[in-house]
């Protein structure tokens, strides 16, 4: 058995213990999903430390047949494979090492149906592992279906005031998203005869322009629903502003990235061709979004929802970054997803910190809170700088390679992702003055009680990472090199192609198949 | 007569046959042995022996079916047909009566005297289903109809103290003769242009005289009315609604299995390529009417009726996709993969319906559902299951349900029908996932309590059985598909 | 080929003739008289009280339905009754004789059915 099987699968056993466990004795409930998931952490620090970030191709693979569709001119086995590469190989570790800080940020707000909570929890976190796991469409569909009914219900339970309004409205733009996603995958599979991701990579250029072309944007239609990019957006805010913190921690620091990963593992690597021809549209997108998200954010009265919309912003990053396809947008894009997820994910724990304690999130409610909350103050104020993009912590490394990289593509749109750089620091530290600095005005302010222990334990691990990725990105980097700069080669061959005129995708490339990785890992 | 053609008659029940019909012939059996039960006062005890054991016997000759190598084939003169398609549409059928069943147990108070007689109505339903679907003769998918049709008009009237309930009966009845009465009309029509009846022989004749597609219209139209697609299925949420539940359950699932069976099992051949067209657009109507009707109502019933009928319409998009030039095995599979995780789902729905209803007939109501998850949690988690697989969301059957359709409409190169039939589905989530709100999301109201009474076992191993039927469709998908490949 | 036919058109048309003749006769010698009486739906005994409209006990429908349903289902016997000989001549005179029992046998069990559950009984 492959390692990946254990990591997918032990949230899921988990859960089901946890069904099994006494719904009252909320400590052992708290202690079991801590346990499991810490264990799930440990297997994906194991697995990053065996991972070799110099090759290209899926490790530690694991092939089972599943079932057989019978198509029209032969049978096409759908087969459980799973496999982890460059592209995924850091969502997964943030994934794995995310999840105990989830179960321990619970603590404050989680306090009725504890146990479906956890149960919930769980199966999330198997569903968001295979997504990034699978090398099977079928899977990865089955998946990434699977990982939006669990939020749905986190977020339609222990959500604020609104929850039922937001909960339906995130999964019924998703799904509508990935419905049709669902066709375009059909398609693909009926016309390459094949479910297998690795085989199909490589491949697509087999198809008839036309089809790729509504292909290529069925995929990209869900994945930027789900990001999401600019005229998608509108679900986010809502979600993110009426989930519960450890939810909200969740869909910033994990869920989102499914849709750049999709973006990236489906829209580029499967489709370069198509990427390479369509990457205006994203660009434009990526950039509006930054800017919108920005302006979005500084409208905001609500705390909670300035950092949803700040999430749109950031994200928008990711995607000019991704759609740049020059190497270094490629890699500073996914190593931002990473960085989103650290620094979003600590706002929300901060915001989360702060409503505990206040039960209110609008920003004429605060003021002069660093008096009475120091240690509370240097978390946030750190965490503002690097969402931000200080340089020294993570979020300038990010932001700064997809810069760059997407200069070499579009000087244009480089420089309105920069005044989003601007517009980053603009509202973030007027949130920051208008919560932590000035007068203490309310009265209900003043007895505030500062973080704890364990609301210090949470933060660290976030906080050392920020730093370590900002200081030595290497680290990071190094363990996607392989399959980014393999990929970035192939976009920019099939660029290359594209301007001498030739028909899309006629080159064969070699990438061996993760059947063969199955032996050998076996 | 001759000799030979007396001794050809009785040869034309030979082994293959014999194997063929046992089902059948268990169930008419079994009905005899049933009311013998009732009548005599000593085994009155046994009689729910009976059912269940006539059930499970026709299962094996069923099993016995699916698990040969050499398959029956055309049998009876070239009037039924049995194989591996059949056989497991047969075992979907014998399942879904039995579960039907189970949930009945309990169900009725006022009628509680003339249980037996529902009992043995019930029991003879799945034979005019496992007719129809193996019918290769009009006259003989004509009688397994009425066989059919005969009990549930009498089970949709059995709630005999509610007026909705007779008001069902009455109006199936009325429609559902009316329906079988183009049938026959559309058959007498065909046969005059064509001079047969078995499917076989209309497949070589000539059709394409004015009378003979007046008669195929009319089948069209009498199977449309069976199945419930637009524009014959303003009835379907009156007598949804009005029948007892557990007979809802029956009447759902069954119908709509064997009339679709039938179609495409025996009958796609025949359907021209040239109405393609016309079905796909006829089911995204049908699906937009159901899922849109749905989407309003107040009535968990009458929600679960109208998703009946999204349901066939989705299932006509396959039909469509097969007569468009899909592959017939890629299209009979999509279709018996999608009903039969449909029968699942939709008998637990409908089950889990009566279990409440069984308390007043105002507990379909949605807002009585308010607070279930934490007064009964285990009714809450299975609707809750049952209602992601009628929305389509992966693990479940309904999920490869809706995936295997889809393949049919893009293997016969209906990308736009594919794509508006997903958003289509789309629009289905939303109630389907208010049910799940209603449930789990929300506080118990005061004024409407969550029914509490504690109901039979049969009930509860039903519902289990369904739950994991709908996770096995889900997830190890190659336990149904194994039997069809060979 | 039609000729043959001959006879019974002339008795058709001798039957016709004589009912339309007799109604003809009498319309024009009779004697011509109206009463209350003769409008009566009786010319004879009491004169009737009363809408002919009654409701009739359900039981009627009941036994009317359970006769056909076994009168109908017992003219099966007769082809078989008819042509029981051939099939003995066939050497298939047990195999059909057998069917035809159980065919009773089954007739039996839904009168037996029918019996027990007081549907032969007028007042239950």
């Amino acid at each position: 058995m492959s390692m990946l099987v254990w990591i997918t699968f032990l949230p899921l056993l988990g859960a089901i213990g946890i069904a099994f466990l006494p719904a009252t004795n909320t400590r052992l409930l708290r202690q079991a999903a801590l346990g499991v998931t810490s264990l799930v952490a440990v297997l994906g620090l194991f697995l990053w430390s065996s991972f070799d970030g110099s090759i290209a191709e899926p490790q530690h693979g694991f092939v089972r047949d599943w079932f057989t569709v019978a198509l029209g001119a032969g049978d096409v086995p759908i087969r459980f494979a799973l496999g982890v590469d460059g592209i995924s190989i850091l969502l997964v570790v943030l994934t794995t090492i995310l999840m105990p800080i989830v179960v321990l940020s619970s603590h404050g707000h989680i306090e009725h149906r504890v146990k479906e909570f956890f149960v919930w929890l769980l199966v999330m976190q198997a569903g968001m592992l295979g997504v990034f796991l699978s090398l099977d469409l079928v899977l990865f569909y089955f998946f990434w279906e699977v990982s939006l009914v669990p939020l749905y219900f986190i977020v339609g339970i222990w959500g604020g005031e609104r929850r039922l309004y937001a909960t339906i409205k995130f999964f019924l733009y998703t799904v509508a998203g990935s419905l049709v996603m669902l066709v375009g995958m059909i398609a693909l599979i009926y016309g390459l005869q094949s479910s297998d991701l690795m085989d199909l990579i490589g491949r697509t250029g087999e198809l008839p322009v036309a089809t790729q072309t509504w292909i290529f944007f069925s995929f990209a239609l869900a994945f930027a629903i789900k990001v999401p990019v600019l005229p998608f957006h509108t679900w986010l805010a809502d979600a993110h502003t009426e989930a519960p913190t450890s939810g909200s921690v969740l869909l910033a620091g994990v869920l989102l990235k499914m849709g750049t990963y999709g973006l990236l593992r489906f829209g580029i690597q499967l489709f370069p061709g198509m990427a390479v021809s369509y990457s205006s549209v994203f660009l434009v997108l990526g950039a509006l979004g930054i800017v919108y998200g920005a302006f979005l954010a500084m409208a905001q009265t609500d705390l909670k929802r300035l950092v949803a919309c700040s999430s749109v912003s950031h994200l928008g990053f990711v995607v000019l970054g991704l759609f740049a396809l020059t190497e270094p947008g490629i890699r500073g894009a996914v190593l931002q997803m990473v960085n989103h997820g650290l620094s979003t994910g600590l706002l929300f724990l901060l915001v989360g910190m702060l409503y505990e304690r206040t039960h209110t999130r609008m920003l004429d409610r605060f003021g002069g809170i660093a008096t009475v909350m120091p240690l509370y103050a240097i978390f946030f104020v750190f965490t503002v700088l690097s969402s931000a993009g200080l340089p020294g912590l993570n979020g300038f490394v990010g932001e700064y390679m997809i810069l760059a990289g997407t200069f070499e593509a579009s000087p244009l749109w480089a420089a309105v992702g920069v005044t989003g750089v601007i517009f980053g620091a603009v509202y973030l530290l007027m949130a920051t003055r208008r919560v932590l600095f000035g007068a203490l005005v309310h009265d209900a302010n003043k007895k505030l009680a500062d973080i704890n222990a364990r609301e210090i334990g949470i933060m660290l691990p976030l906080c050392v990472l920020c730093i370590w990725i900002g200081v030595q990105p290497n680290t990071f980097l190094d363990k996607t090199a392989g399959s980014l700069d393999a990929l970035a080669k192939r976009v920019e061959q099939e660029r290359i192609d594209q301007e001498r005129g030739q028909a899309i995708g006629r080159i064969e490339f070699d990438a061996p198949s993760a059947t063969t990785e199955g032996e050998e890992s076996r | 007569m001759s000799q030979q053609t007396v001794a050809a008659a009785f040869e034309i029940f030979d082994d293959a046959a014999s194997v063929a019909t046992a089902p059948l012939l268990t169930i008419g059996v079994g009905v005899l042995l049933y009311l013998v039960c009732d009548i005599v006062p000593r085994l009155r005890a046994a009689r729910g022996l009976a059912f269940c054991g006539t059930i499970l016997v026709a299962l094996f000759f069923e099993l016995r079916i699916l698990g040969a190598d050499v398959v029956p084939g055309l049998v009876l003169d070239k009037t039924f047909h049995a194989d591996h398609t059949t056989a497991l549409f047969g075992c979907v059928f014998l399942l879904g009566t039995l579960l039907a069943w189970a949930y009945s147990v309990g169900y009725y108070h006022a009628s509680k005297p003339f249980k037996p007689e529902h009992d043995a109505l019930m029991l003879g339903a799945p034979a005019g289903m496992m007719l129809m679907v193996g019918a290769n003769d009009l006259i003989v998918f004509f009688i397994g109809l009425e066989l059919l049709s005969l009990p549930l008009y009498c089970l949709a009237a059995f709630k005999r103290s509610r007026i909705e309930s007779v008001e069902a009966g009455v109006k199936y009845f009325l429609l559902g003769s009316f329906a079988s009465a183009m049938l026959l009309y559309g058959s007498a029509l065909v046969y005059t242009a064509s001079g047969t009846l078995s499917i076989p022989g209309l497949l070589d004749a000539d059709l394409s005289s004015s009378t003979a597609v007046a008669g195929l219209a009319l089948i069209a139209a009498s199977l449309f009315f069976k199945v419930s697609v637009f524009p014959f299925h303003m009835w379907v949420p009156d007598v949804y609604q009005g029948s007892p539940t557990p007979v809802t359950a029956l009447m759902a699932t069954g119908t709509k299995a064997a009339a679709f069976g039938f179609l495409v099992a025996q009958v796609m051949p025949l359907l021209p390529p040239s109405g393609a067209p016309i079905v796909a657009v006829l089911g995204l109507v049908t699906m937009a009417l159901g899922n849109l009707g749905a989407l309003v109502q107040s009535d968990l019933k009458r929600m679960l009726a109208y998703s009946g009928v999204a349901h066939a319409g989705t299932l006509l998009l396959v039909v469509a996709g097969g007569m468009a030039g899909a592959d017939a095995a890629g299209a009979l599979n999509a279709t018996l993969y999608y009903m039969v995780a449909y029968v699942f789902t939709a008998t637990g729905a409908f089950g889990l319906l009566a279990l409440m209803e069984a308390d007043g007939a105002r507990f379909t109501k949605l807002d009585s559902l308010r607070g279930l998850a934490k007064s009964r949690p285990g009714v809450a988690g299975a609707m809750a299951l049952f209602m992601l697989s009628l929305g389509g969301i992966p693990a479940t059957g309904g999920f490869l349900g809706k995936w295997f359709a889809f393949s049919v409409l893009v293997d016969a190169g209906m990308i736009g029908t594919a794509i508006i039939g997903a958003l289509l589905s789309v629009v289905a989530l939303g109630y389907y996932l208010r049910v799940i709100v209603v449930m789990y999301m929300q506080p118990a109201s005061d004024v409407e309590p969550a029914p509490t009474t504690q109901r039979p076992m049969t009930a509860g191993i039903a519902t289990i059985v369904c739950g994991v039927f709908v996770l096995a469709t889900g997830l190890l998908p190659s336990l149904f598909l194994a039997p069809l490949a060979g | 080929m039609l000729s043959q036919y001959g006879p019974i058109l002339i008795l058709i048309a001798l039957v016709l003739g004589f009912a339309a003749g007799n109604l003809v006769i009498s319309e024009l010698l009779g004697k011509k008289t109206s009463a209350i009486g003769k409008a009566d739906a009786y010319e004879c005994g009491m004169g009737s009280i009363g809408n002919a409209r009654l409701r009739l006990s359900i039981h009627f429908y009941l036994v009317a339905v359970l006769f056909i349903l076994f009168d109908v289902e017992s003219l099966l016997l007769i082809p078989w009754a008819v042509s029981a000989k051939f099939f003995e001549a066939q050497g298939v005179g047990g195999i059909v004789f057998t069917e035809i029992v159980g065919f009773v046998a089954v007739l039996g069990i839904g009168l037996a059915y029918v019996w027990n559950k007081g549907g032969l009984s007028w007042d239950r």
